[in-house]
């Protein structure tokens, strides 16, 4: 009996049937509001469209359509608990003619006006239907008191006979009209909700983005951030490499530099043991130099920064055992993010060149075809490298996905080795 | 010597002015950016001037550029250029202007004093000082630029040195054979790369980095 109650009966304890009710019941003014101003816009611009007049009037009308989605979305997002996010701002750009041009062709402004159409027909149809559910419901549950409180209705007479509604008779409509009022509370939110979904349709086909677009913005709006994060994170190391460069590196040059005086000075005296820890403490500070170079040089190269990736490779290229001859075509700087992915995939293919190839000279060849950066290395040596045993190739992939590019090793068992790295850089 | 420095850093400004005065040099001007680099040059006429490449405004190469405009406008100051790490077209720039008085050396040079001393002395009477790092990129970057390819590994050893600034004696020393030896090796280098032989040291080094820069 409880669970019966409960699931009839219930929804009344809750808000979404009277919020629902209240949705479908301001429908009809809503609609009447809406329609007035669209129709009233449309037939002044139709009217005036053969003067100057026309126009402006008519665009000004598309783009008060535009207004009718946040508005509607807001009262859907209060009484229906529908989040419907809203369209893409309209940003249209160029002359005057243009922007305008922009704004009739606008999709979402004339599905507001649409809408607007659509709200004042079904607007008078669901405030009728809610109205009348509403009060034959309230009238059959309350038929008791009706009963109660209203005199026995008039003998009647149909064909000579005279019908005469006594106690049975009243009670038994009084009860029949009770147990239908019954039925049509419980059934009532149900056809609430049923009403509601048509209004929650509406919104949804004509007031916001469809699925596909909702998927397409946000493809953009990730493709967007991971752009942004990449780009941050190619600025933040170069600001590491600078603050190195600017900070230890010089404080440990002048500490070098201030040991090796002293270890001049020390020659000419005879204290053996204390120059011997100077000249130690000189070399030592000689060697964190290098090492310190060596560091930043794997975190972001000052001459990448500086000079840009030409250069930058041709100076992996100088310290590789191997010989390597470098051919580039870049006539400008590429963005800084590619700038650095192409650099390490030089780094790491110029090591595994030093390292497994055993090859005699290998190439560099830096080239931009139709927005795209195309590192390509190749070596004379055995070839058979695998991503697994090349070990940071993997890395490396992992680096070229970041900023959608690719990267293809060819290496067949005798070599030659060819490693192609392709960086979108967008110019 | 007389000798204007041009360094953003305070510590190595100092540093290096302290050591110079160790050697009995004296620092007659010591900036912090490039912009006076050459009114002051012109105010004090030193027999030397020092630039680090990384300075302020911008930290990429106003000092190389200031060393290059000063080279133009007065190509018998000796500059000495510093830098942190080695870019053979700043040293290419620099050259462009002339062999006589210049040097390329990476920052951390200055730490093997002596040396650093040696070299600025060099740059000072007209001779070259090139970071050997500088010379190794210079020659890898040439390797296949063909004349190069001729020489025999030895060979390219002594022209290395040779572009470094060093001379026929300190060159013999380094790779420890006789001065004979050397002079065949550089007789050999000029003939290959088809370079009429002369006594000046500067004037092998341009026509090694000419070469190099073709």
């Amino acid at each position: 009996m409880k669970r019966f109650v409960q699931r009839w009966y219930g929804p009344y304890a809750g808000t979404q049937v009277w919020k629902e009710s209240a949705h479908l019941l301001a429908d009809m003014f809503v609609g009447i509001a809406l329609f007035t101003v669209a129709i009233t816009m449309l037939s002044l611009s139709a009217g005036l469209l053969i003067t100057l007049v026309g126009l402006p009037l008519l665009v000004l009308t598309v783009a008060m359509g535009r207004l009718v989605s946040p508005m509607e979305r807001g009262r859907a997002r209060g009484l229906l608990d529908l989040e419907l996010p809203g369209f893409t701002p309209l940003a249209p750009q160029g002359n005057l003619w243009q922007r305008a041009k922009a704004i009739l062709g606008d999709g979402p402004g004339w599905l507001g006006i649409a809408y607007s159409m659509t709200m004042l027909w079904w607007g008078t149809v669901a405030f009728t239907v809610v109205v009348t559910i509403w009060t034959v419901a309230f009238s059959l549950v309350t038929a008791p008191a009706w009963a109660w409180i209203s005199d026995p209705p008039p003998p009647f007479t149909i064909g000579g006979t005279t019908f005469r509604f006594g106690g049975w008779a009243i009670a038994g409509g009084v009860v029949l009209a009770l147990l239908l009022g019954l039925m049509l509370v419980a059934l009532l939110p149900r056809l609430v909700h049923w009403l509601a979904n048509v209004d929650r349709a509406l919104v949804r086909s004509m007031l916001a983005p469809s699925e596909q677009e909702q998927l397409e913005r946000r493809v953009s709006e990730l493709q967007e951030s991971r752009d942004a994060s990449v780009e941050s994170a190619a600025t933040e190391l170069r600001r590491i490499e600078r603050d190195l460069h600017d900070g230890a590196q010089q404080r440990l040059v002048s500490v070098a530099m201030n040991l090796g005086m002293a270890k001049e000075r020390l020659s000419d005296e005879d204290d053996p043991r204390t120059r011997e820890l100077v000249t130690q403490a000189h070399d030592e500070a000689k060697q964190a130099i290098v090492e310190l170079r060596d560091l930043v040089r794997g975190i972001h190269p000052a001459v990448l920064t500086d000079r840009g990736l030409d250069a930058a490779v041709s100076a992996l290229a100088a310290r590789c055992p191997v010989p390597v001859q470098v051919r580039s075509d870049l006539s400008s700087r590429v963005p800084a993010a590619c700038e650095s992915t192409a650099y390490f995939v030089v780094a790491e293919a110029l090591t595994n060149v030093a390292k497994h190839s055993r090859a005699t000279s290998a190439t560099v060849d830096l080239t931009v075809r139709e927005g795209v950066l195309v590192v390509t290395i190749s070596d004379d040596g055995v070839g058979g490298a695998t991503e697994a045993a090349a070990g940071g190739l993997h890395g490396l992939r992992d680096r070229v996905r970041a900023v959608e590019g690719r990267l293809r090793l060819a290496s067949p068992e005798g070599g030659p080795t060819t490693l192609i790295a392709e960086v979108p850089c967008g110019s | 010597m007389r000798i204007v420095i041009a360094e953003d850093s305070v510590l190595l400004r100092e540093g290096i002015t302290r050591l110079l005065a160790e050697y009995d040099h004296e620092v007659v001007a010591a900036l912090g950016d490039a912009s006076e680099l050459l009114a002051t040059v012109e105010a004090h006429a030193p027999d030397l001037v020092i630039v680090d490449v990384r300075m302020p405004p911008t930290h990429t190469d106003e000092g190389l550029r200031a060393a290059v405009e000063l080279r133009a406008v007065r190509p018998a100051t000796p500059v000495l250029v510093l830098s942190q790490y080695v870019e053979e077209r700043y040293a290419a720039e620099l050259l462009e202007l002339g062999t006589v008085g210049v040097g390329y050396l990476l920052k951390e040079r200055v730490a093997d004093v002596r040396e650093f001393v040696e070299a600025a002395q060099r740059v000072a009477n007209g001779g070259t000082a090139l970071d050997p790092e500088v010379v190794s990129q210079l020659l890898v970057r040439s390797r296949n630029a063909g004349p190069l390819d001729a020489l025999t590994p030895r060979e390219r050893e002594v022209l290395g040195l040779m572009a470094q600034g060093l001379s026929n004696a300190a060159i013999s020393a380094a790779l420890v054979v006789s001065a004979g030896a050397v002079e065949k090796h550089i007789s050999n280098i000029f003939t290959k790369l088809d370079l009429p032989p002369s006594e000046l040291e500067h004037r092998r080094v341009l026509a090694v980095l000419r070469y190099v820069n073709e």
